[in-house]
């Protein structure tokens, strides 16, 4: 049995997050979806399978990893999966001021979870006309954008050329990994929302390298990204223990981490991927041969230490 | 040239399998339980209908339509003789042992996740998010219980006067006095995701999302730990004397010793029967002597296997 795909929707508030959602359920594309809501929606959800979520969030401290996860999820896509065969995927909504470290989360940690369901992808709903006041004044709204996998900038119809080009830039400078898609009503093509994979392994091999060149901000922002690469390979032990003390003691402040690793001696290429303390990593086939072998670990993270970073990836490489 | 062996060892294969008898259906079994007297079995399924398996009465199972949705909880109902069911259509239905199915009462919102059934004092509880819902047989009158949080699991004692419900941040446990009930509180920080009590009614113990058991004597509240599990702990149950409380979540059933003034404090817990590198799923102890039936991770093998607490390896 394959496990089932699970879409998150994140937003605050009055973004659109029920639009897209309907629009989803709606569309003529053969797909049934189950939908779990938060029980304050705004509006109506025309579905056979709905169900209402509590968004209860735990403390889980299971050895050194200590993290928060959905409750409340865990039951619900228990109980739905006893009846897989009703839907091809499934559909998270959050309320507006939800962190959605907890939700993704919950994919890593509960084993149940895990094995019939797979995070497809985040997608996180922002209004164009409000999204700067958000980011100023709440750091859920900066939090939700850096998870994201999919940025829906909705409502652009309602801002100027000028404004748009300035809220990517800020977009960027959060989340540089994550596609924008600019929608007036949450019109964008399902394709982009659905099926994305990102939260596989094999789809960190396809950050963008472009991605990973250093972006001029002219805003502070709390939360920002840090790409560190290295030409030489790294010692795999040496990385490891600095990668999970890493993760360990500032895990709280780093919200996702990707990184496609030369390991010294491996043929292959080593991807790893993380949710603040939680990563998993594996070796994912041979470098390519018209490529050089280099490695490319980026951050999204809350005050990240750049120096320090920076410092404890250069340690790692391996002495000649 | 090798010599094939023509008659393997029936060690080899399980017990379930050379005894058993299988039956398939369409959707996946949710639960299972049988009769007092074991006469019947019945299965709830993923897709609202039930199979009810009666050995003298029927030699296939009996399907019937029980929940909207999908069947959630189950267990035996007051009399040994029929079933106790709750269902994603917010419903607790009696399913009687003939097959009959009656509503007994309906949540207004959300699942019916948990259901118990008490019957030295006849009392009915049912689970919908974060109230448990308790009637008495023959009574009309609702005893809405709030807990913390969502409930993880409900369980009434062998006397039928304390009902213990799982919930985050440990566990409850409502005692039942002159109609009325009160509570009275078990902190662990966690999540509790079910709860049993011992069979000398002295200790509750929980499972939690931490591949951990969590206990307290009731008496005086005093915290048992029970951790070291490579995986979740899906099912317990207890051995037929009531002294052992066998676990699954790790390659070989684990069993506690409760008997003694203190419990598993400071016992090591033992491992039964044979093991690999598989979890086990499911534990269940037979009603009379001393084995234990245990199923494997279905993800990675099919097969289950019998152990007997008597042959018992010690050491984790």
């Amino acid at each position: 049995m394959n496990p089932v795909p699970v879409t998150v929707l994140t937003g605050y508030l009055g973004a659109g997050k029920t639009t897209l959602l309907n629009r989803i359920l709606t569309e003529p594309h053969g797909k049934r979806y189950a939908v779990i809501v938060n029980e304050f929606g705004e509006e109506g959800i025309d579905n056979d399978l709905v169900v209402d979520a509590d968004e209860e969030v735990f403390e889980m401290n299971n050895g050194c990893i200590c993290c928060t996860v959905r409750g409340d999820l865990i039951r619900i896509l228990g109980g739905l999966m006893q009846r897989s065969d009703r839907f091809d995927g499934i559909l998270v909504e959050t309320t507006g001021l939800a962190d959605p470290a907890p939700v993704a989360q919950t994919f890593f940690v509960d084993e149940d979870v895990s094995e019939r369901t797979r995070l497809d992808a985040v997608a996180t709903i922002v209004d164009a006309k409000f999204l700067e006041a958000r980011l100023d004044d709440s750091p859920e709204a900066a939090e939700q954008v850096a998870f994201a996998d999919v940025l829906v900038l909705n409502k652009v119809d309602l801002v100027g050329a000028d404004d748009l080009a300035r809220l990517e830039a800020r977009l960027r400078a959060i989340n540089p990994y994550a596609r924008i898609l600019r929608s007036h009503r949450c019109d964008v093509p399902l394709d982009d929302i659905l099926g994305l994979q990102a939260f596989d392994l094999t789809r960190v091999l396809q950050i963008e390298p472009d991605f990973l060149e250093a972006h001029d901000h002219e805003h502070d922002e709390a939360v920002t990204s840090l790409s560190l690469t290295a030409d030489r390979p790294l010692e795999p032990e040496r990385f490891m223990a600095w990668f999970q003390r890493l993760l360990a003691e500032r895990g709280q402040d780093i919200l996702r981490s990707k990184g496609i690793l030369d390991f010294r001696g491996e043929r292959e290429r080593f991807v790893v991927q993380g949710v603040h303390m939680l990563m998993e990593g594996d070796l994912m086939g041979a470098w390519p041969e018209d490529a050089p072998r280099r490695s490319r670990l980026v951050f999204i993270g809350r005050d990240l230490d750049e120096a320090a970073l920076r410092e404890g990836f250069a340690g790692c490489v391996a002495t000649p | 040239m090798k010599l094939a062996d023509l008659d393997p060892p029936r060690a080899h294969t399980p017990l379930a399998h050379r005894r058993g008898l299988r039956f398939a259906f369409e959707a996946q079994v949710v639960a299972i339980a049988a009769t007092a007297d074991g006469g019947s079995v019945l299965a709830t399924l993923g897709d609202g209908t039930a199979r009810l398996w009666a050995a003298e009465a029927a030699p296939e199972p009996v399907p019937l339509a029980v929940h909207h949705g999908t069947c959630l909880a189950l267990t035996r109902d007051l009399d040994g003789e029929g079933w106790l069911a709750g269902g994603d259509d917010g419903r607790l239905v009696r399913i009687a042992p003939d097959g009959a199915v009656v509503e007994l009462d309906r949540a207004p919102r959300g699942w019916l996740t948990h259901a118990g059934a008490a019957p030295p004092t006849g009392l009915r509880a049912a689970a919908a998010g974060r109230v448990v819902r308790v009637r008495e047989a023959g009574r009309e009158r609702l005893h809405e219980l709030e807990q913390p949080t969502s409930v993880g699991g409900l369980a009434f004692d062998a006397t039928g006067t304390r009902l213990a419900v799982a919930h985050y941040g440990g566990a409850t446990v409502w005692a039942w006095r002159k109609g009325r009930f009160k509570a009275s509180r078990f902190p662990w920080h966690g999540s509790h995701t079910a709860i049993t009590w011992s069979p000398c009614g002295k200790y509750i113990v929980t499972t939690m999302q931490e591949n951990a058991l969590h206990g307290w004597r009731v008496r005086d509240k005093l915290q048992l730990r029970m951790s070291g599990y490579p995986g979740k702990i899906r099912s317990v149950d207890w051995s037929a004397d009531g002294s052992r409380l066998v676990t699954a979540g790790a390659p070989r059933a684990v069993a506690w010793s409760f008997a003694g003034k203190d419990g598993p404090i400071d016992r090591k817990p033992v491992e039964i029967g044979d093991g690999d590198d598989r979890p086990v799923r499911r534990v269940a102890c037979h009603p009379r002597v001393a084995r234990v039936a245990v199923s494997g991770d279905r993800r990675r093998r099919r097969r289950s296997r019998l152990g007997e607490p008597g042959r018992e390896h010690s050491g984790r």
